[in-house]
């Protein structure tokens, strides 16, 4: 992929000076705004779902607070920056500012839209909106489809081309660039003098590239993209394809899950190649009524360990003056291979007597609890009240059901894995733009 | 007969006056000197951001003050929604980097002035307001 190797920070300062050089002589016009969400989630288990929500009640979930700042230096070039604070992604009782968008545009003429900066890929029908709870009905966005891509926010280039087919405005969206991001596991146990138990965090750098078609007419938006993502750990440690089986006698034996433990070496990749082709639909049907419907499908190359899967959502609203009432279905599942490994991982094969056998029972434990298997799914009332143009107040009930098995739990110590689990969980949220 | 005719003019001369007093309010679409005339389409495009330029030509569009009774009469007849789902409209479109809502302006002095001083700019004023030798590129 032909990107060129620019720290971010060098380039959104790069697409800033290129937006400011543009147009020397003419006035700037600067406007600010801003948005947020004040959420606070519940539900009634221990198992942690989505990082934060528990029985114990959380406002992390789905706080998050912007602050932006537009630039136009002309008709045709302007600059976008968007400072974010959220909980961190790197810790779980941190919170993190940082720009979620920085980026320079030009738009030459009414077809040509090119931009250079931070961004976040358009992935999904409401991608860039994620942030914006003011834009949506639902409480949050189904987690089955939107928690999918882990990195969705790149620094990179952007071009857009726009044309009108009768009722159709029709864009497509190419991208290219870099992103940093981290990718958060569980370990229930840890392994004993390696590693705790608790929350992981990987960094990642990823290559990534995509395309997108979106048409909107005044009733219908459809989207379909295909996004592609070359991915490896940035403390250079190579990523697993598979593990091998090492038998001590017939009927007895382990996975070997890292070369430090015997066995023939496990065979492994500098990164993986991940593929996500991703469509979806926001049909206003009349009379109030409101479709909204995503399906999309993660596929990884290079390993039989890792992320495939597929998700989809259907949701339906129904606007009565300032009350939007919905409910929603989603579903996400790994493929049976990603859940096959993640089972059998977790499952003690050395009986205790065997010396070292704790060890490698956790060494084994904590490779099945970092692939991304997922088999759940989710029903959701919902209420969202307008109070006025730019501020929402909304609530939810959501039943999430899991089936064999969801990394979306964590599992609390000396408890089983989130397989089976029923789980309700209570959102209100207040969201705000100005 | 006679009595019929003068009761239909009496009726036409009523309806017309009717008709003129509401075309006072209608919001009348002015551009610089140079910019052609353009059709609904356009305009509606042009304020949702969707279109930056006519023939050519590098547009900056302004809007009436929000809650004015021009900017709600330009909604319902021009833009074909309320001015709530406008608003909301825009504050998505910005937040998602696609743009910043054109810019406010508090009287019809303000928008012709404008309109006039600046290359390229669009605006909207009532019927009322409309001064000889002003660009109309579009009546509703």
């Amino acid at each position: 992929m032909l990107v060129p190797k620019l720290p971010l920070k060098a380039l959104v300062a790069l697409a800033m000076a290129m937006a400011s050089a543009a147009a020397p002589s003419l006035a700037v016009e600067a406007t600010w705004s801003g948005f947020g969400t004040v959420g606070y989630a519940e539900s009634n288990s221990k198992y942690t779902y989505q990082r934060y929500i528990d029985d114990d009640g959380t406002w992390r979930r789905d706080t998050v607070l912007a602050g932006q700042l537009d630039l136009r230096f002309n008709p045709q070039w302007s600059a976008t920056l968007q400072v974010k604070a959220a909980p961190a992604d790197n810790h779980d009782t941190r919170w993190r500012v940082e720009p979620a968008w920085a980026f320079a545009a030009w738009r030459p003429n009414n077809d040509w839209l090119v931009r250079a900066g931070k961004f976040r890929a358009p992935m999904y029908l409401y991608s860039e909106s994620l942030d914006v709870g003011v834009s949506h009905d639902m409480v949050r966005l189904p987690h089955e489809v939107y928690s999918i891509a882990p990195t969705n926010d790149f620094g990179g280039f952007f071009v857009t081309r726009s044309f009108t087919r009768g009722a159709y405005d029709i864009s497509l969206d190419g991208y290219a660039g870099r992103s940093h991001a981290i990718v958060r596991m569980w370990s229930r146990d840890g392994i004993p003098g390696q590693m705790e138990a608790g929350a992981q965090f990987n960094a990642v750098n990823a290559k990534v590239a995509g395309l997108i078609l979106t048409a909107r007419s005044p009733d219908l938006t459809w989207r379909a993209g295909a996004s592609f993502a070359n991915i490896r750990l940035a403390d250079g440690r190579r990523l697993p394809v598979r593990y091998p089986w090492v038998e001590l006698a017939p009927g007895l034996g382990y996975w070997q899950v890292n070369d430090q433990m015997p066995g023939p070496g496990v065979p492994s990749v500098e990164s993986y190649n991940n593929l996500l082709l991703s469509a979806g639909v926001d049909w206003q049907i009349g009379d109030g009524w409101r479709l909204a419907s995503e399906v999309a499908s993660m596929r990884q190359f290079k390993s039989e360990v890792g992320y495939e899967l597929v998700a989809g959502y259907a949701a339906l609203f129904k606007r009565i003056d300032k009350f939007t009432p919905y409910i929603s279905f989603a579903k996400q599942k790994s493929s049976s291979e990603v859940l096959g490994w993640a089972r059998r991982l977790r499952v003690p094969t050395l009986p205790a007597q065997i010396p070292g056998s704790a060890q490698i029972n956790a060494a084994q434990r904590f490779a099945g609890e970092f692939g991304f298997a997922y088999d759940q799914e989710s029903i959701a009332l919902g209420l969202s009240y307008a109070l006025s143009p730019t501020t929402k107040l909304k609530g939810e009930w959501m039943r999430t059901k899991v089936g064999q098995l969801s990394n979306h739990f964590d599992a609390p110590p000396g408890k089983p894995d989130a397989g089976g689990l029923q789980v309700n969980t209570l959102t209100v949220n207040f969201s705000f733009a100005f | 007969m006679n009595r019929a005719k003068a009761v239909f003019f009496a009726l036409a001369v009523l309806l017309s006056m009717s008709g003129g007093a509401q075309d006072r309010d209608l919001p009348v679409v002015i551009g610089h000197a140079a910019l052609p005339k353009v059709d609904l389409s356009t305009v509606q495009r042009l304020y949702t951001g969707r279109v930056v330029e006519v023939s050519g030509m590098p547009v900056t569009v302004v809007n009436a003050a929000s809650g004015s009774k021009l900017r709600e009469r330009f909604m319902s007849d021009v833009m074909n929604q309320e001015d709530n789902k406008y608003v909301a409209y825009w504050t998505v479109r910005k937040h998602v980097g696609k743009g910043t809502p054109p810019r406010e302006l508090k009287s019809a002095g303000e928008i012709i002035e404008f309109v006039q001083n600046t290359p390229g700019a669009v605006g909207y004023i009532a019927a009322s307001d409309l001064q000889p030798g002003m660009n109309v590129v579009m009546k509703p």
